[in-house]
């Protein structure tokens, strides 16, 4: 007997909307469909249409809270890249030390949700903590825990300091500690093993095919990494070497553990670069105008498309980015965000699995989803969807009914 | 294969193809290179083909970015190449650009498998047609966005009525 | 049963399932704070349990547009007043005036515990939402998993003591659970027997995680997967009795286990005059929290969620296993052609 069961858009295992509906037999999974549509901001629209392109940073910012300085870099290394604007070497230190913070965080990050999602809320919570000690240090260097507003075109806006980096050196050394223990808590544990291993496989054929990006590609084997492959900012002084879960475990799966280890070994390697990073800091400005609106005028004045490519902690970003002179916004701006790549290898990952891999499953690419604007009211077979401006009528009417 | 090999490829089966580059990095410094060919819409597929069968490993498909540019749509199929060595992956673009009364392509996704979602999104926002693609929903967009109204169109067809969050606001305020 | 008879047992049957609340509702809250403890949080105060029953009950009742009134109702006050009635019958020092005692209780308490079990199912049937439909299948699948390990330690249980009992209480008390506690098999039984008590004991720990609903064997309910399965379109009054129930059903449980393997009163072995009773009850409370501490708090917060294959293997074949290798011990114990492996314990009183 077959049935459906949706999941999404608002489900406990999704921490953002997205819907998946799933044609089950019993308890296996025979059919699986992807409903993305729950949500879409325009945030290209805006870029296109509303912001200047100083603007459009902060906004590529809000694009995704945890990745919130990988697309701001990628929309960043576009435009410097038509407009011939070069960043200082401090700089270009300073940036690789902050995606590397952000990849620690985002990773620890994720770790915890995996572990929420097959029910060990105890590991959950241990790797939150931990990872308390990169959120401190980031808000210590940039002021803010997220959304930190650090890159503008041609440089940063604030440097890393004698008295940071002290506190980073300590902070890596209670990383390298925590991270054998963190290792033998995910790769030992006897209940994780029996519910990641051999669990949504994605073979090496169907994660080129697929053209999955970042760990989830990793995990199948394939070495791509866009640190490695394609130089940015300081990186190839560091030669990053793209990981596989073969360096620690001898063999490659595939599946959902592989993605545990690849994303483990990734939170070391950040290790080793933000120290190498800091050792080899070179001394000097890190900004090279700072002149806002100087930048904006050049910028308004070249024309040119170019590429932007960035390993988030997710996988590769890229954005397109297209300027006319003359023209006051981005003339093209498209932003591909990794989990719009990867969300196509959810089928073949949970095709015959049991519902309850669709949580660790799902979550082991690391879906990063945004917000929602709209919500879409059932009744029998009609749908309504409101919008923006509804839900937003909606709720000023319960505020004046709350005030009464 | 390195990018210029790649653009002598192109150029001998009859594509118009030209590098752009950057430096990276400080002490080590390397080069970071774009290739961009022009193809003509009837000929994406073959382009497509021959990257497939001329490269290493599979050639991984990145996304599908699209411009308005007066008369015409550029459509630009971004594809990196390459990959799994230091240094040596570089972006491979192919821009075809199509007439605004005959916005109909060639669905790359038979070949490409990945290029379904980029489809479905280039399809509703600029409004190409895609020939051959299996699925033909709305990616991003609600099921009940009006038809003709592309929003990354820079004509007749943007959405207008956009942005009354901010004037609910202000009739709120009485 | 004259009028007055029938009236106390109706009083002792509303008093004890006051009684069975309050303390499922306490040892819910301190289960909470350790576990929240464990996992470096603060947790909720102790008393949370009580104030999130009554929000409940003060919160609206949704009735799904597709489901069975009549049975979506229900279930939640079955499930409620089985899981109650349970502690009629479990044996528990200082209130034996009230409880009840009969030929077969033994028996009884597995079906009520079954009852409030299948009452869960049929509340999720009945709420007619796909995620309840898929728990309530994952409940009952639980349930026929961890009845068969079940069932072989409480028949090894019965059938050692039986052995044991003389004739005149063979034919009246036996298979009462206040007869089993009164001869607790740990200390009745030689060295073999001991080691195949303390192994049926283990096989019944590792039942009472799946018997509750908990980490790692809580699948109908699993969070993440599922939203709550079962009690997905519960909400109010409704959702409040199937948390009370939980209270009580993991009380109760805990109690089962106190009742069977460790009735020992404290009053035996220390003199306290007229507080012996006082001192036995909260002994008995004392014994109830190291059993849900061992049995709930700690594995709750040391493992990840099974699937329901998996849920299935490790009780029909490893417990099983288990329970039935315990219950082969326990039969040669004190057989008199393994005379070698008699070894009386210190403690052993047969």
């Amino acid at each position: 007997m077959k049935y459906e069961v949706p999941i999404g858009p608002i489900h406990p295992a999704l921490k953002e909307p997205i819907m998946l509906r799933f044609t089950l037999e019993g308890e296996r999974i025979v059919d699986v469909d992807v409903i993305a549509s729950q949500n879409h901001r325009g945030i290209e629209w805006i870029g296109m249409n509303r912001n200047n392109p100083v603007q459009s940073i902060y906004l590529a910012e809000r694009i995704c809270g945890i990745c919130n300085f990988c697309h701001p870099s990628c929309l960043v290394m576009a435009v410097e890249e038509i407009a011939g604007i070069e960043s200082p070497e401090r700089a270009e230190y300073i940036r690789v030390i902050q995606g590397e913070l952000e990849r620690i965080h985002s990773h620890l990050l994720w770790a915890g949700v995996a572990a929420h999602e097959l029910g060990f809320d105890s590991l959950l919570h241990y790797v939150w903590v931990v990872r308390e000690k990169v959120m401190d240090i980031l808000e210590l260097v940039n002021g803010n825990r997220v959304t930190k507003a650090i890159i503008m075109y041609g440089g940063v806006r604030r440097d890393i300091k004698e008295e940071h980096i002290s506190k980073i050196k300590e902070m890596l050394e209670y990383y390298k500690q925590a991270f054998s223990k963190l290792a033998k808590l995910f790769l030992e544990d006897k209940t994780i093993k029996m519910r990641t291993r051999e669990i949504g496989i994605l073979p090496y054929e169907e994660a080129i095919k697929l053209a999955t990006v970042g760990p989830t590609t990793r995990a199948s084997g394939v070495k791509k990494d866009v640190r490695q492959d394609m130089p940015y900012f300081a990186y190839p002084d560091f030669e990053v070497k793209a990981i596989t879960p073969d360096m620690l475990t001898g063999e490659t799966i595939g599946d959902t553990y592989d993605r545990i280890v690849v994303r483990l070994l990734e939170v070391k390697q950040s290790i080793e670069i933000i120290e190498q990073a800091l050792e080899n800091m070179p001394k000097g400005d890190i900004l090279a105008e700072p002149k806002i609106i100087k930048v904006i005028n050049q910028i308004k004045k070249s024309e040119g498309e170019a590429v932007g490519r960035y390993e988030a902690p997710r996988g590769e970003d890229i954005h397109y980015v297209k300027l006319r002179e003359g023209f006051e916004y981005l003339y093209a701006w498209k932003v591909r965000a990794p989990t719009y790549i990867n969300i196509l290898s959810w089928r073949p990952m949970l095709l015959d699995m049991q519902i309850a891999d669709i949580p660790i499953v799902a979550a082991s690419i690391d879906p990063c989803i945004s917000c929602t604007n709209r919500v879409i009211v059932v009744k029998g077979t009609e749908e309504k969807i409101l919008t923006a401006e509804e839900l937003h009528k909606l709720s000023v009417q319960k505020t004046r009914r709350l005030r009464r | 294969m390195n990018a210029e090999e790649a653009m002598q490829m192109f150029k001998e089966a009859g594509y118009e193809a030209w590098i752009s580059e950057r430096e990276a990095g400080v002490k080590n410094k390397a080069k970071k290179k774009s290739l961009w060919v022009k193809v003509d819409k009837e000929k994406i597929r073959e382009a497509v083909e021959i990257m497939i069968e001329n490269a290493e490993e599979y050639p991984h498909f990145s996304i599908i970015s699209a411009s308005d540019e007066g008369d015409n749509v550029e459509l630009n199929y971004h594809f990196t190449f390459g990959y799994g060595k230091l240094l040596e992956e570089f972006v491979i673009s192919l821009k075809v650009s199509l007439p605004k009364n005959a916005l109909r392509i060639k669905s790359i996704t038979p070949i490409i498998p990945a290029a379904i979602l980029s489809e479905r999104e280039i399809r509703e926002m600029v409004g190409v047609e895609f020939d051959e693609l299996p699925d033909k929903r709305h990616m991003f967009l609600t099921k009940d966005f009006p038809d003709g109204v592309y929003p990354w169109r820079r004509d007749e067809t943007a959405p207008k009525e956009t942005n009354k969050l901010y004037e609910t606001w202000k009739e709120g305020g009485k | 049963m004259n009028g007055e008879l029938l009236f106390l047992t109706v009083l002792g049957g509303i008093f004890i399932s006051l009684f069975g609340i309050f303390f499922g509702l306490l040892f819910k809250g301190i289960d909470r704070k350790i576990v929240a403890r464990m996992q470096m949080r603060v947790g909720p105060p102790i008393r949370q349990p009580f104030l999130d029953v009554v929000k409940l009950m003060n919160k609206e009742t949704v009735l799904p547009e597709n489901a069975v009134p009549w049975m979506y109702h229900l279930a939640p006050i079955v499930c409620l007043v089985s899981s109650a009635i349970l502690l009629l019958y479990i044996p528990i020092p200082g209130l034996e005036a009230i409880q009840l005692s009969m030929h077969g209780d033994v028996i009884l308490v597995l079906y009520l515990f079954i009852l409030s079990a299948l009452a869960m199912v049929a509340g999720g049937f009945a709420s007619a939402s796909p995620f309840a439909t898929v728990g309530a299948q994952r409940e009952m699948v639980t349930m026929m998993s961890y009845e068969f390990p079940l069932a072989v330690v409480i028949i090894g249980i019965v059938w050692k003591l039986w052995n044991l009992s003389t004739p005149t209480t063979k034919n009246t008390a036996f298979f009462t659970l206040s007869f089993l506690s009164s001869k607790p098999i740990l200390s009745h039984t030689y060295l073999l027997g001991f080691i195949g008590a303390l192994i049926l004991l283990f096989a019944l720990i590792v039942v009472i995680p799946g018997e509750v609903a908990k980490i790692p064997f809580d699948v109908a309910e699993a969070e993440t997967e599922i939203a709550h399965g079962l009690l997905v379109e519960y909400s109010g009054r409704n959702l409040a009795l199937f948390y009370l129930a939980d209270g009580v059903r993991m009380f109760a449980m805990a109690s089962l286990v106190v009742a069977l393997f460790f009735p020992y009163n404290i009053s035996k072995y220390i003199a306290l005059g007229n507080f012996a009773v006082v001192a036995d009850f909260l002994f008995f409370l004392f014994k109830v929290f190291l059993v849900m501490l061992f049995s709930i708090t700690l594995v709750r917060a040391g493992m990840a969620r099974l699937r329901i294959t998996q849920v299935v293997s490790v009780y029909w074949i490893t417990i099983t296993l288990i329970a039935l290798i315990g219950l082969v011990l326990l039969i040669w114990d004190g057989d008199p052609k393994l005379d070698i492996l008699n070894i009386p314990l210190p403690w052993t009183e047969v």
